[in-house]
């Protein structure tokens, strides 16, 4: 203790009380408990309280702290509080923090386990509400646009066709190839035991352009192509930008949506042939000299295995994913809130929405092509 | 101005460029303690750019900022500058609250990271903040549930966290309908008195330049440098530049000062 710490001490005449405050009443500095003093105050023979605290020196904070909660205990013990001796700047501040009324409306909800628990099942019936609206404004949209009477604006459309397709080819190429390159190594491996190597060119053809060059390719677009179209439109959403095509009379969903999900549509199919292109050459590359096989004969098992119903599949199977990942990309930016963090929630949203839809639609086609024996 | 005593903030020919661009050079004056400075001027000419040179966010082409007669910019490492940023208090145009954190966690963390303070002196000087800004009772409420007034004064409070020496106030009326404009106006005034502190405003909101203002300089931005330096109600009628005489009368009247 140095003698320019903060004291406090308390007399009392006849029902008044008199609180001394002296020193350096800082953070930095020893502060004396309060509480006491504090808890006289509401003892029950108490009129009225005065607080000198003209030998007060350097406070901050910590004494307007102190002073607003006497005040405080004086306002509960329904007995004047005389600050005629209190220095000015915390006479003034205590003024400020009183003069506007405490906000006692209601509170923000804190969640609870079992209210997270119903949300649950709320959040979903929810989605698969936002999901049939949505659809139900793209669908009519589409009609418009067939019947040329939507505004869909053709130039935006080139531009993220554009986006969606040259300047996707790299990583499209990139993950085909290695799938194909993994599905060699695999399958050379399993048919060597039944001396079959010849069949990994049926096995990675088959593979390749049934499944994983359109669900490989439609998982990158998601995370690459959905997230951006999300974050675009959730951006929009922010700055008021669909409002104001909304108010112009300007359908956001032709406006923003058509030329989206149509781009995707038509660019898939085309990244899906290009990246069975790549799955194939990948697959060629490990099966050949890990199958010890000539050139000829596999590319020769490749075209046998290569029937145009698995190629046609794989195609209408891309489009679908297509339209899937624009949905979600466009649909969860257009519901995204109003705050900057709601923009990255409608991006995580889109792109784990279209991966599982992707790969249930995928599930489906499974199981219906085998149904049909295409 | 007193000259024994080096003045609160000089700033000595500073250079604002980015890349090739100059947006302003030459800028020098200085703020006396307890003064409310203005830096007014129109838009484009820099004040936030000068703003995020004074605070530390962006080191000058050329010059250098003294804070107390100690160097800020030339003289100083990056951890003396954080040490020289905890004497400030920094109110960002758009509030700059963290969305994720409550009003009252806004206000925390400053207070976490720089003091010893139990949590519960913490949560207490938290709603002390928020009730000197007229927020009591908000404590628990996310910045995105609030107006954007009141994230402006939220963003105060946050910034009078730690008993700053100088509040650095980059639009603080841009956006508030002019009642609230003036009580924030007062609440600067307020607490300059009561708490000694200097403050730099970046405004021009004319109405506010006038009610608060100490002190100003006007940057120009086409002769980007400084137009003019001294008392706004002072510079409405002696200013060299006619176009600060134009700006502070909001372009009415002749130029001979006739309306």
């Amino acid at each position: 203790m140095t003698a320019d710490d903060a004291t406090l001490d308390v007399t009392e005449t006849q029902g008044r009380l008199l609180i001394r405050a002296a020193g350096n009443w800082i953070f930095e500095a020893p502060l004396p408990d309060t509480a006491p003093v504090l808890g006289r105050i509401t003892e029950a023979d108490v009129t009225g309280v005065v607080l000198d605290a003209e030998a007060v020196g350097r406070w901050d904070s910590a004494f307007l702290l102190f002073v607003i909660k006497v005040d405080e205990a004086c306002r509960v013990a329904e007995i004047e509080f005389d600050t005629s001796r209190v220095p000015e700047g915390p006479r003034h501040l205590l003024a400020m923090s009183k003069a506007v009324p405490r906000h006692e409306a209601a509170q923000p909800r804190r969640s609870s386990w079992l209210a997270d628990a119903t949300a649950v099942v709320r959040l979903t019936r929810e989605q698969f509400a936002q999901l049939a609206n949505f659809l139900g404004d793209l669908g009519p949209a589409f009609v418009r646009m067939g019947l040329g009477r939507a505004r869909v604006p053709w130039r935006d459309f080139v531009g993220i066709f554009r986006q969606t397709t040259f300047d996707a080819l790299a990583i499209v190429l990139l993950i085909n190839f290695l799938i194909g390159l993994i599905l060699a190594f695999v399958g050379v491996q399993q048919l060597a035991a039944f001396a079959a190597e010849l069949y990994v060119a049926d096995f990675v053809a088959l593979a390749t352009t049934r499944e994983m060059a359109a669900v490989m390719t439609a998982i990158v677009m998601a995370g690459r192509t959905g997230a951006a179209f999300a974050a675009q439109l959730g951006t929009m959403m922010v700055n008021e930008e669909i409002d104001a095509l909304r108010t112009l009379g300007i359908d956001p969903i032709e406006y923003l949506v058509v030329p989206r999900v149509l781009a995707l549509v038509v660019a898939m199919p085309l990244l899906y042939i290009y990246g069975s292109t790549a799955g194939l050459v990948g697959g060629a590359l490990v099966g050949i000299p890990q199958g010890d096989l000539s050139v000829l004969a596999y590319f020769q098992e490749t075209k046998i295995a290569l029937a145009p119903k698995h190629v046609l599949v794989g195609l209408a199977k891309s489009a679908c994913f297509g339209a899937i990942v624009a949905g979600s990309g466009c649909m969860r930016g257009l519901l995204a809130g109003r705050g900057a963090a709601e923009v990255g929630n409608a991006t995580t949203a889109a792109v784990v929405e279209a991966i599982i839809w992707i790969v249930a639609f995928d599930a489906y086609c499974a199981v219906v092509t085998q149904a049909f024996g295409i | 101005m007193d000259a024994t005593a080096p003045p609160k903030i000089d700033v000595r020919d500073v250079t604002i460029a980015y890349g090739d661009f100059v947006v302003q050079s030459g800028v020098s004056f200085s703020v006396k303690a307890r003064d409310v400075f203005i830096v007014m001027g129109d838009s484009g000419c820099g004040k936030s750019s000068l703003l995020r040179h004074l605070i530390g966010l962006r080191r000058p082409r050329n010059g250098d900022v003294f804070y107390d007669g100690q160097s800020f910019w030339q003289g100083s490492s990056d951890e003396d500058r954080a040490v020289f940023g905890r004497r400030f208090g920094i109110l960002y145009q758009s509030g700059g609250l963290w969305s994720s954190m409550t009003l009252a966690e806004n206000i925390a963390l400053p207070l976490r990271a720089y003091t010893k303070l139990s949590e519960r002196q913490i949560a207490e000087l938290c709603s002390l903040k928020l009730s000197l800004v007229g927020l009591a009772g908000f404590e628990s409420f996310y910045p995105a549930q609030i107006s954007g007034g009141m994230r402006k004064r939220a963003g105060l409070a946050r910034a009078i966290a730690l008993d700053p020496d100088i509040l650095f106030l980059d639009e603080p009326s841009a956006g508030l309908d002019p009642l609230s404009a003036q009580r924030l106006d007062q609440l600067i005034l307020e607490l300059r008195r009561s708490l000694d502190t200097t403050f730099v405003v970046v405004t021009h909101e004319l109405a506010s330049i006038f009610a608060i203002a100490d002190d100003s300089v006007f940057l120009d931005s086409e002769t980007r440098t400084v137009a003019a330096r001294g008392k706004p109600h002072e510079l409405i009628e002696t200013a060299e530049s006619a176009k600060v005489r134009r700006f502070l009368r909001r372009g009415e009247g002749d130029e001979d000062g006739g309306s």
